[in-house]
């Protein structure tokens, strides 16, 4: 019987150290989600191009890009 | 003798001539082709939100028909972003061309010739082809327009599916863009998608046309057939389609890009 409850306590404990150990590992992180940028863009020349990126300047050089490149 | 030669040459001259007016004419169409692009994407209906409006004129005579549609000199620029901005402006177009889309229809020698754009609306080039039969499937179905009472009928060509109002009332085959072959002349056609529609606006017959307008008005070399015209427009679509990715790619994002419809499939 004194040898089940020792070896509860140990269980109880070593389960107790497991967690901790795991917290310790695991700390609260603030996560940023970062949100993309998007332009529409039709030149009127046949297409119509829509860049996505994490500016809207990226987004848009993409999107310009298909009008220039259309009509070449 | 001579005079009497003369007289009867002359008399016969101005016969012809009245008889080559009077069966000469012109059609002015609205044409109205869907943008259907990211920036206008379709309609609740699956149809068109936003058209390229533009004006196109049928010359015909009973030999031969030309269609010419002239491009817009400016073009409607339409930018939006994710943050709700809109913003449409009209814009000179940088290489307005004065001659535009033509289509010469000549029945005597079964062609089509045609000056076209690429996908990008900008380089033309010339194609001749077969002046390729339509099937018209010709309805009893009814409507005026303007004066004219005007039979519907339908085909499926160029792979696209047409419904043409024509009136037997003015007895040539023609219409707009490479559509004829109807016992009259058609005065309003449209894809079934409305993708593209061709409205009347204005005509007069008999009309005097210069003879000019029956030729094809740039010279006849360098044509390409239908088939390496459609080839071709296929490997711009996709070279446009990859350095668009690279782009995309150059600046770590992506890209979506729509084509317009076009009218020949």
């Amino acid at each position: 019987m004194k040898k089940l409850v020792y070896l509860s306590a140990f269980a109880l404990l070593f389960s107790t150290a497991g967690f901790s150990s795991i917290e310790a590992e695991n700390p609260e992180v603030d996560v940023t989600v970062l949100q993309k940028k998007t332009v529409t863009l039709d030149c009127g020349n046949g297409t119509s191009a829509s860049g996505t990126a994490d500016t809207f300047q990226k987004a848009a050089e993409i999107a310009g890009a298909g009008c220039d490149a259309a009509t070449s | 003798m001579n005079i009497r030669f003369v007289l009867t040459l002359l008399v016969f001259c101005l016969n012809f001539s009245l008889f080559s007016q009077n069966n000469e004419g012109y059609i002015k169409y609205t044409a109205y082709s869907g943008k259907s692009s990211v920036a206008s994407p379709p309609n609740e209906n699956g149809y068109p939100y936003e058209y390229i409006i533009q004006e196109g004129t049928l010359y015909f005579n009973p030999k031969s028909s030309v269609y010419q549609q002239l491009q817009n000199k400016y073009v409607t620029r339409v930018q939006t972003d994710s943050d709700g901005n809109y913003e449409k402006t009209e814009v000179p177009r940088d290489n307005w061309d004065p001659i535009g889309w033509v289509y010469l229809k000549d029945k005597s020698n079964n062609y089509i010739l045609s000056r076209v754009t690429y996908f990008n609306r900008s380089s033309y080039v010339n194609v001749k082809e077969d002046l390729e039969k339509i099937s018209w499937n010709i309805t009893n179905e009814k409507k005026n327009i303007g004066d004219y009472n005007c039979t519907k009928a339908t085909a499926t060509y160029k792979g696209r599916n047409w419904v043409v109002w024509f009136t037997p009332k003015i007895p040539f085959q023609v219409g707009p863009w490479k559509l004829y072959g109807l016992p009259g002349a058609i005065l309003e056609a449209y894809s079934e998608n409305l993708d593209f529609m061709f409205k009347l606006k204005e005509l007069k017959i008999p009309a005097e046309i210069p003879s000019e307008k029956f030729e094809f008005p740039v010279e006849e070399e360098n044509m390409l057939s239908l088939e390496e015209y459609l080839k071709t427009n296929q490997q711009k679509k996709d070279k446009y389609l990859k350095y668009m990715e690279t782009v995309a790619r150059e600046n770590d994002g992506s890209v979506n890009i729509k084509f317009y419809p076009e009218i020949e499939k």
